[in-house]
């Protein structure tokens, strides 16, 4: 038998080797998807995003495919990266329009691919609201908020240094109560016979601390009921010339009250009445109590 | 033929009568007592566990058909990691993680290494949205294991072994086992490693 001089010198050492070689075949080459290195740009924008609760995985330039096709990259933009973790997925677009532009655009885009707004929260009863968010003025915005099948959508975008937007995007699954899935108002709760009445925007008193809120903290009232043939106007007259007679002045301005009366009946027929008066304060024109009572008859 | 015994699903189940501590609440593994105090935690492990005899070789493999088709349309993706291991394991649901229809795990080492892949096509075994206590699990188990079919793909990278296989609906199991490569490659299957890829895009693992 002829031995080969390279087995001879080199079997004894090969041989394990190539054992080794063999056993790693069965080994899995596919790795799980890591960059070597992430853009100071996407670390900036995810740190200012809020991040996510864990340790994220992260793709550079690009977002997962299940989430690429729920959303729109419109032309304008490019993807910076994602971060990941569980269900929410934080991804980072780049844009050179303005934060207002970038955002209107995906505002008519995401509609397209069956994103919803939110639905209104449930009102636990009538009478005044403060104006809804969309109601105020104040510029075109610059976050979004949309509902999917089971997710929520948060877009929300930036100005970065003067020349360019980042476009945040947070998809977040749908927790049992959210903007997407409002509690129910108990069906005892429904029954207030006011209706819903939003304020004007920019109108709201927030606090105790305004002027408004302060001048008008306190009030009391009583009321009677007449029946007479005296127009409106006459009947005023007739109180009037009593409180002047007990001290009480008119304004030099304001003070002036306005108001009107509705008319419908309810589930059961019955009619209501429902009147509107807007009293504005002689302290201050343009401080302005609203005052709305509906009133209840039996079935004629 | 190596004959298999596979453990579908281990549940430990607590059911706690009263939130007063005892020594048996902090100790689950301990033999069951006769007649516990009422204030304790009583948990049971509920083992649901069939046997399945896996054929191999080439006829094996022409011959085998997988019960249930892989739907694969839209998908919906979860990554996780485990706290200890560091694992990363990242689980894609078809259409949408609610009422999935096929759902695919694939489960990487700390070192970012591929080790498992799993799939599952069929009815979810334990049904979407279910709470432990508002029912008996191992009873949902049985019953969807006695009235739906489903067809399974497990890859272990490690031990290089790929088994296929049916079970459920009331009918046999039937199976085979190969290396991994001989299973991801099989055509009648998908392959599992033309999925494997487009999940793993889908998900961005």
């Amino acid at each position: 038998m002829i031995m080969n001089p390279f087995c001879v010198r080199y079997g004894s050492r090969v041989a394990p080797i190539l054992a080794l070689a063999l056993a790693a075949g069965a080994q899995e080459p596919r790795r799980l998807v890591q960059a070597d290195s992430i853009p100071l740009e996407l670390v900036t924008a995810l740190v200012a995003s809020g991040g996510l609760g864990g340790d994220p995985q992260i793709l550079v330039g690009s977002m997962p495919g299940w989430v690429e096709s729920r959303i729109v990259v419109p032309a304008s933009m490019r993807i910076l990266g994602s971060a990941f973790i569980g269900s929410t997925v934080v991804a980072v677009l780049r844009s050179s329009d303005s934060p207002e532009d970038a955002v209107a655009t995906l505002k008519n885009e995401l509609p397209k691919r069956g994103w919803k707004t939110p639905p209104p929260m449930p009102s636990y009863g009538g009478g005044f609201r403060p104006a809804p968010i969309s109601a105020v003025p104040s510029g075109p915005p610059t976050r979004l908020l949309f509902c999917g099948d089971q997710q929520l959508l948060n877009v929300s975008a930036v100005r970065r240094r003067g020349v360019s937007t980042d476009v945040t995007i947070r998809l977040t699954p749908v927790a049992n109560y959210s903007p997407c899935k409002p509690p129910e108002v108990p069906a005892s709760m429904r029954q207030s016979t006011f209706p819903t009445l939003f304020n004007p925007a920019n109108t709201d008193i927030r606090g105790g601390t305004d002027d408004c809120a302060r001048s008008m903290s306190t009030s009391s009232g009583t009321g009677t009921t007449l029946r007479t043939t005296m127009d409106p106007a006459a009947l005023l007259e007739h109180y009037a010339k009593q409180i002047q007679d007990s001290g009480w002045t008119t304004p030099a301005k304001g003070g002036s009250v306005v108001g009107r009366t509705w008319t419908r009946t309810d589930s059961a027929g019955n009619p209501i009445e429902l009147s509107l008066s807007v009293t504005s304060s002689a302290r201050e024109a343009s401080c302005y109590e609203l005052s709305l009572q509906v009133r209840t008859s039996r079935k004629p | 033929m190596r004959h298999f015994a596979v453990i579908a699903a281990a549940l430990a189940l607590a059911s706690c009568k009263t939130a007063a501590p005892s020594r048996a609440a902090t100790a689950p593994t301990q033999a069951p007592v006769a007649s516990p105090p009422a204030s304790a935690t009583a948990s049971v492990a509920v083992a649901v566990s069939g046997s399945f005899s896996p054929q191999r070789g080439p006829a094996a493999f022409r011959e085998f058909v997988a019960d249930v088709p892989a739907q694969e349309n839209g998908g919906e993706c979860q990554v996780t990691r485990t706290g200890g291991s560091g694992a990363t394991i990242a689980t894609a649901s078809y259409p949408a993680r609610v009422a999935w229809q096929l759902q695919l795990t694939l489960t990487f080492d700390s070192t970012g290494h591929l080790i498992r892949y799993a799939e599952f096509r069929g009815v979810p075994p334990i049904p979407v949205g279910f709470r432990p206590g508002s029912g008996s699990l191992d009873s949902v188990l049985r019953e969807n294991e006695a009235r739906n079919r489903n067809t399974t793909i497990n890859l272990d990278y490690g031990a290089d072994r790929g088994i296929a296989m049916n079970r459920g609906g009331g009918r046999p199991t039937t199976a085979i086992m190969g290396t991994v490569r001989e299973v991801e490659r099989l055509e009648r299957l998908g392959p599992p490693a033309a999925r494997l890829e487009r999940m793993r895009k889908l998900c961005g693992v």
